[in-house]
């Protein structure tokens, strides 16, 4: 790239850049897990259990070993005992002494075709004492359970789990006296909610390639979200020292979480290791529906009160988490959904409650909005029941209790930043609210909304780069960008901070052996927590250069000014000089390269003691609040009870929008998951089988179901934000299946129960309130 | 696995009758390669029938439509004549998958891999409509409703595969509609489906009637009763509601992943009485 | 069991390929032929990020064996931008952001294209509808339908 750019380019922050890597990927030339080759690659197949719960009692390999093709098989025995997991360490490698789910794998096998591998593991033999398998969470904590984790109390915890039996985790949070706060409520409603097990069907399977060298250290390709907690997870599972590992990563094709964690990564590195030869696993749609990870399927009590004028007074929360067969992301889930289970409102009386209870499933984890869709699925239809009780418009009710700029969030997080009510002001406006639809013959129609507020941050972050040779710029986080464009976006940060055209930025692909620290892309987190490091370590650089500048032109530092293009100029004239002289000074003559590296951890404290109680409460330090206000148009079919959204307006506080169009597709993507997640996308087990592992039976959206999303930024800027921004990627989801639920409401009247909102829900609601007319 | 690809029929039935093993027909390939690839199908050999001319070939016939059994439900749609005479029975063969299995997936295939939920054989059934099968030992032509023998079987003999379909010559005044029950609004698996053929007569009384029900039987359903219903009648909202009564007393249906049997039950109703009032106007259209 | 010699062309150049009887044309052009922009999003034909055309007709790639392209002309994405100079549809999905991942783009870029070959003013619903058999979970596909109609526009205004 040439070093001299046309300085007429404006700020990079705040301009829908096209992402850097779009090229590639409208040409079909962008390199994912599946599209790498190594020399000598071995192909590999997992052979799942059959069983939900059963004790391995031995492996019988050699018919495998010997079939055609075969180099390598892998079995329980052959994977250390270590133990891996994001807060509760209690996971190996593969299954080793018992298998937990249906599924889960128990064996693999690595051979010359993909093939030869998948013929192969159907000759691994396995004998099985099979045990009676815990199927929900209200078995596991029957007296007489089965338990599935016997070694619980002795595995490692990040936090305060409180685990015992089959009970992983609990969590109690409350603020104010709830018990004596229901004597003074005009109103009280409660219901009990359920939700059901999504499925984040991102486009891409998972899938791994790992390979040894000569020394015995091993590189390893994955589809991820963060090729750290990837090295963490293997290293910790196969004991690994870290610094033997190298984790790296393709483009990856979506993720919404379930590449958060570890998935076949440790086993793919226990057959490469086991081989001594390159070994590639990936997914089928199927074994990534069965064996990676899904959203939790919630129950929930909840329990709310206001007075007269429908201010809120009291909130009682209590949740039953299906865990799965391990613990992954679920406390961290079960947490977050109870410190969100108050909604964006100001309630001074609050408690909120939860159990997670391992179960023979495969595990849950981690999935956009991670356990805030379901408690707001309850919270947000029980203001509209309150709101219909008092005669009081939807949007009147929640105007009375908005969480207010200044207010603090249930148990103590600091809000800074806040735009609730200005995204409340924009959907009203942009939806009409006051203006019902029109419902054409043998169709009810009506508009719903809700509200969500959700966290960015959380967890150690950093940042290099590094003003090359020539002046251009090359930028190094560790973040992985899993499509939604966090490489863009940072590089955006890292030229406004410069004031250098954003071509002029390089982005290097994550890599443990050469990038930052990065926990991951997760959390909304990315533009927030790592756009600060960039921030950080691009200002740093800009000290430097400063530095250089100073001595070169012979003036004191705070007469020189930053001029867009990259240059150094004294102030009032027009002598200058471009990043690509100070550099070449730098890296010649004088001071040494020019690097500027910056690492944080989101460190102001979730819990205010002086507040509120917490117990189990799994992020001691979580993250900065946007907010979120969705109205959708529902139509629902008299006959068969179908619903389906017309239209939807989503108005987001993303604090400053650094690429405005790729926040909207934040917004209009996460909708219409949120969407599928309402109306039909649900897992259904036939006893301890999935019953609908394909795309067939499972139930995405399609363009041919999905509205037209009006998506609407609202600028509310967060102080420690970079250029005031604070996340977008989870919250565009959060508010849907209530919205939606909502508009069902005011259509059909009554509050629903259950997730997703089929036409079989939806249609004896409609016969019932047609039998009562 | 063997790869076989005749360019005549009479090619067709020898390979076809010299198999020793397992050998499939392969004509769109939509749901056979599927099945090859979960397992399912192990066949020893495979016998593509894209390259016989006269099987990817749309012919009249006796005023009526033969479709060969190799023509996919895009090349169905775009035969003006065959939309015009039964719109119902395109319209059921275009709902099968998406644009790209439209571009493959053929009638005579939907109907031999025999899944209850068929979407173009209740319009097929209520259509009248024939298929001729061909073996070494000739031609025979079987009612398509007995094709199917249960989920995933049908009544084929060894050696024997479906040839192509023949839908009837129209009288006057006549129609036909398919309609289904999705989750979705397209590229999805019927919860129910239900097709109607009805022929009126100059003052608008219906007097030919067939309607087949999918998805709530183990085979595809031709319902008598419900055709029965509304023979006689000018579809008013009493005959409507009979036929709706006689299809919901008909639906046999199973509790699955894909739908109760309530549900099921219920919407065979209303499925019938919207498909009857189409084909109704339609069948006035021709008037 | 004896590999089939199929003779065929892909994106207007002639290819020779030998190839087993039970493999797909996905996994012939993915792994014989390097051409990894169409990709297995399920392998059963319900997502479409494995489409490309045959003879002009949009199929998805993983439903059809790789004998069976014996004679047929084949597009797929890597065919579609002409040396550096992308297709209008190409363009109009970078300026429109109608991507994210990049897993469904190749596949709807070549639906997108066999649909305005066939119908050069297609309706939004049209598009909607002929689009259905390409999972997107990113986008919404709210953007990838404002990327088609507009490229339409401007390939009818150029022609």
């Amino acid at each position: 790239m040439n070093a001299e750019f046309d300085p007429s380019v404006g700020t990079a922050v705040g301009r829908s850049t096209p992402k850097l890597e779009n090229r590639e990927k409208v040409t079909g030339r962008a390199e994912y897990i599946d599209d790498l080759y190594r020399p000598n690659m071995l192909h590999a197949a997992i052979l799942g259990s059959p069983f939900a719960h059963a004790r391995i009692l031995s492996y019988d390999v050699s018919e495998a070993l010997a079939a055609p093709g075969v180099v390598g098989v892998i079995t329980g025995d052959d994977v250390p005992a270590g133990r891996m997991g994001a807060f509760i360490k209690d996971e190996h490698a593969l299954a080793k002494g018992k298998v937990l789910y249906l599924g889960e794998p128990v064996a693999a096998v690595a051979a010359e075709t993909l093939e030869q591998a998948r013929a192969a593991v159907n000759l691994i033999r396995v004998e099985y004492l099979e045990l009676p398998a815990v199927l929900s969470p209200e078995a596991g904590l029957a007296p007489d359970a089965p338990i599935l984790h016997e070694a619980l109390a002795d595995y490692i915890k990040v936090f305060d789990a409180g685990s015992t039996g089959n009970l992983c985790s609990r969590t109690e949070l409350t603020e104010g006296d709830v018990d004596a706060a229901w004597a003074g409520c005009a109103v009280i409603v409660e219901g009990e909610f359920t939700t059901q097990a999504q499925a984040h069907v991102a486009m891409e399977p998972c899938g791994a390639l790992a390979e040894m060298d000569a020394q015995g250290r091993v590189t390893l390709w994955s589809a991820n979200q963060s090729v750290f907690r990837v090295q963490a997870n293997v290293c910790e599972s196969l004991q690994l020292p870290m610094s033997r590992l190298r984790s790296l990563t393709p483009r990856v094709g979506g993720g919404f979480g379930n590449k958060m964690e570890a998935h076949i990564q440790p086993l793919t590195v226990a057959l490469a290791m086991k081989t001594g030869r390159p070994v590639k696993c990936v997914l089928t749609r199927e074994e990534d529906f069965e064996i990676v990870r899904a959203r939790h399927p919630f129950r929930i009590r909840m329990k709310t009160g206001a007075d007269a004028e429908g201010r809120l007074i009291a909130r009682e929360c209590e949740v039953l988490l299906d865990c799965g067969a391990f613990a992954d992301d679920s406390p961290g889930v079960m947490g977050y959904a109870l410190l969100m289970s108050g909604g964006p409102y100001r309630i001074p009386n609050q408690r909120a409650t939860g159990k997670l209870v391992y179960t023979n499933k495969l595990r849950f984890g981690a999935y956009r909005g991670f356990g805030n869709p379901q408690v707001s699925f309850a919270s947000e239809q029980q203001i509209d029941e309150i709101a219909r009780k008092l005669s009081l418009d939807p949007i009147e009710m929640r105007r009375r209790n908005l969480l207010q700029p200044g207010d603090g969030w249930f148990v103590g997080p600091k809000v800074a930043s806040n735009g609730l009510s200005a995204c409340l002001d924009a959907v009203e406006k942009a939806s009409a609210w006051g203006r019902k639809p029109d419902a054409k013959p043998g169709t009810r129609r009506a508009k719903g909304i809700a509200l969500s507020a959700h966290i960015s941050g959380l967890l150690g972050t950093g940042a290099i780069v590094r003003m090359l040779e020539d002046g251009t710029i090359s930028l190094n986080t560790g973040a992985t960008d899993i499509g939604q464009g966090s490489d863009t976006a940072l590089a955006q940060i890292c030229a406004e901070t410069l004031k250098v055209p954003v071509e002029m930025v390089s982005v290097a692909s994550p890599d443990t052996d050469g990038s930052p620290y990065n926990w991951g892309t997760t959390a909304s987190r990315v533009t927030y927590t790592t756009g600060r490091a960039v921030a950080g370590a691009a200002g740093e650089v800009l000290r430097q250069a400063m530095g250089h500048a100073a001595e070169m032109l012979d003036v004191p530092v705070e007469d020189l000014e930053l001029r867009e293009g990259g240059r150094i100029a004294i102030r009032g004239s027009n002598t200058d000089l471009p990043f690509a002289a100070i550099s070449g000074r730098a890296h010649w003559a004088k001071g040494g390269p020019i690097v500027g590296s910056h690492t944080l951890v989101f460190d102001e404290p979730t819990h205010d003691p002086k507040r509120a109680i917490a117990l189990g409460l799994p992020f001691p330090r979580i993250g900065v609040f946007s907010f979120a206000a969705t109205v959708v148009d529902v139509e629902i079919d008299e006959v068969t009870g179908q619903a389906r959204v017309t239209e939807a307006w989503s108005a987001v506080d993303v604090g400053r929008a650094i690429n405005p169009r790729l926040v909207d597709v934040q917004i209009e993507g996460g909708f219409i998951q949120g969407m599928g997640f309402a109306l039909y996308e649900e897992m259904v087990w036939d006893g301890p089988k999935l019953a609908n592992p394909s795309l067939l039976d499972y139930k995405v959206p399609t363009s041919a179901d999905s509205p037209h999303v009006h998506s609407i930024i609202v600028e509310d800027p967060e102080p420690s934000g970079p250029f005031g921004a604070k996340g977008a990627g989870e919250i565009g989801l959060n508010p849907v299946p209530a919205a939606i639920a909502n508009a069902v409401g005011a259509a059909l009247g009554g509050v629903s129960h259950d997730l997703p909102l089929t036409a079989e829900r939806l249609l004896p609601r409609i016969i019932e309130a047609e039998h009562a007319a | 696995m063997q790869y076989l690809a005749p360019t005549t029929l009479d090619d067709a039935v020898s390979m076809l009758a010299a198999q020793a093993g397992d050998c499939r027909v392969l004509a769109g390939g939509t749901d056979l390669l599927v099945r090859m690839r979960s397992g399912f199908a192990e066949p020893d050999a495979v016998m593509d029938i894209k390259r016989i001319g006269a099987l990817r070939e749309i012919t009249t016939e006796d005023g009526g439509f033969r479709i060969g059994a190799a023509v996919s439900g895009a090349e169905m749609a775009e035969n003006a004549a065959l939309v015009a005479a039964w719109p119902g029975v395109v319209e059921a063969a275009g709902l099968i998958g998406s644009t790209q299995i439209q571009g493959r997936a053929t009638m005579a295939g939907n109907l031999c891999n025999a899944s209850p939920a068929a979407d173009s054989v209740p319009a097929m059934v209520a259509a009248g409509a024939v298929a001729r099968l061909a073996s070494a030992a000739g031609t025979r032509d079987v009612a398509v409703e007995d094709i199917p023998a249960g989920p995933g079987k049908t009544n084929l003999k060894p050696g024997e595969f479906v040839a192509s379909i023949f839908l009837p010559a129209r009288p006057a005044r006549s129609g036909d509609a398919y309609l289904r029950f999705i989750p979705r609004t397209e590229m999805d698996i019927a919860v129910v489906g239900c097709g109607v053929s009805l022929t009126l007569d100059a003052g608008g009384t219906c007097t030919a009637a067939r309607v087949a029900l999918g998805a709530v039987a183990p085979t595809v359903i031709l319902v008598p009763e419900a055709a029965q219903a509304i023979i006689g009648t000018k579809l008013d909202d009493a005959a409507l509601d009979a036929l709706a009564a006689a299809c919901s007393a008909a639906a046999k249906p199973i509790a699955d992943k894909r739908g109760t049997v309530e549900f099921r039950t219920h919407v065979a109703g209303v499925l019938a009485r919207r498909a009857a009032t189409i084909a109704k106007t339609r069948a006035g259209e021709q008037a | 069991m004896s590999r089939i010699h199929v003779t065929t062309t892909i994106n207007g150049d002639p290819v020779e390929y030998l190839c087993d009887p039970e493999e797909t044309l996905l996994d012939v052009l993915r792994d014989r032929l390097g051409l990894t922009g169409s990709k297995e999003g399920c392998g059963t034909g319900d997502c479409g990020a494995c489409s490309v055309t045959m003879n002009g007709r949009l199929v998805c790639s993983c439903l059809v064996l790789g004998a069976e392209a014996e004679g047929a002309q084949i597009a797929t994405i890597e065919g579609m931008a002409k040396g550096e100079t992308l297709h209008p549809l190409q363009r109009k999905f970078i300026e429109h952001a109608a991507l994210q991942c990049g897993i469904c783009t190749p596949g709807i870029l070549v639906a997108a294209k066999s649909l305005l070959e066939r119908n050069p003013d297609p309706t939004e619903e049209e598009a909607r509808y002929w689009l259905a058999g390409n999972l997107c979970r990113c986008t919404g596909y709210d953007k990838i339908i404002r990327a088609v109609m507009d490229a339409a526009a401007e390939m009818r205004e150029a022609s």
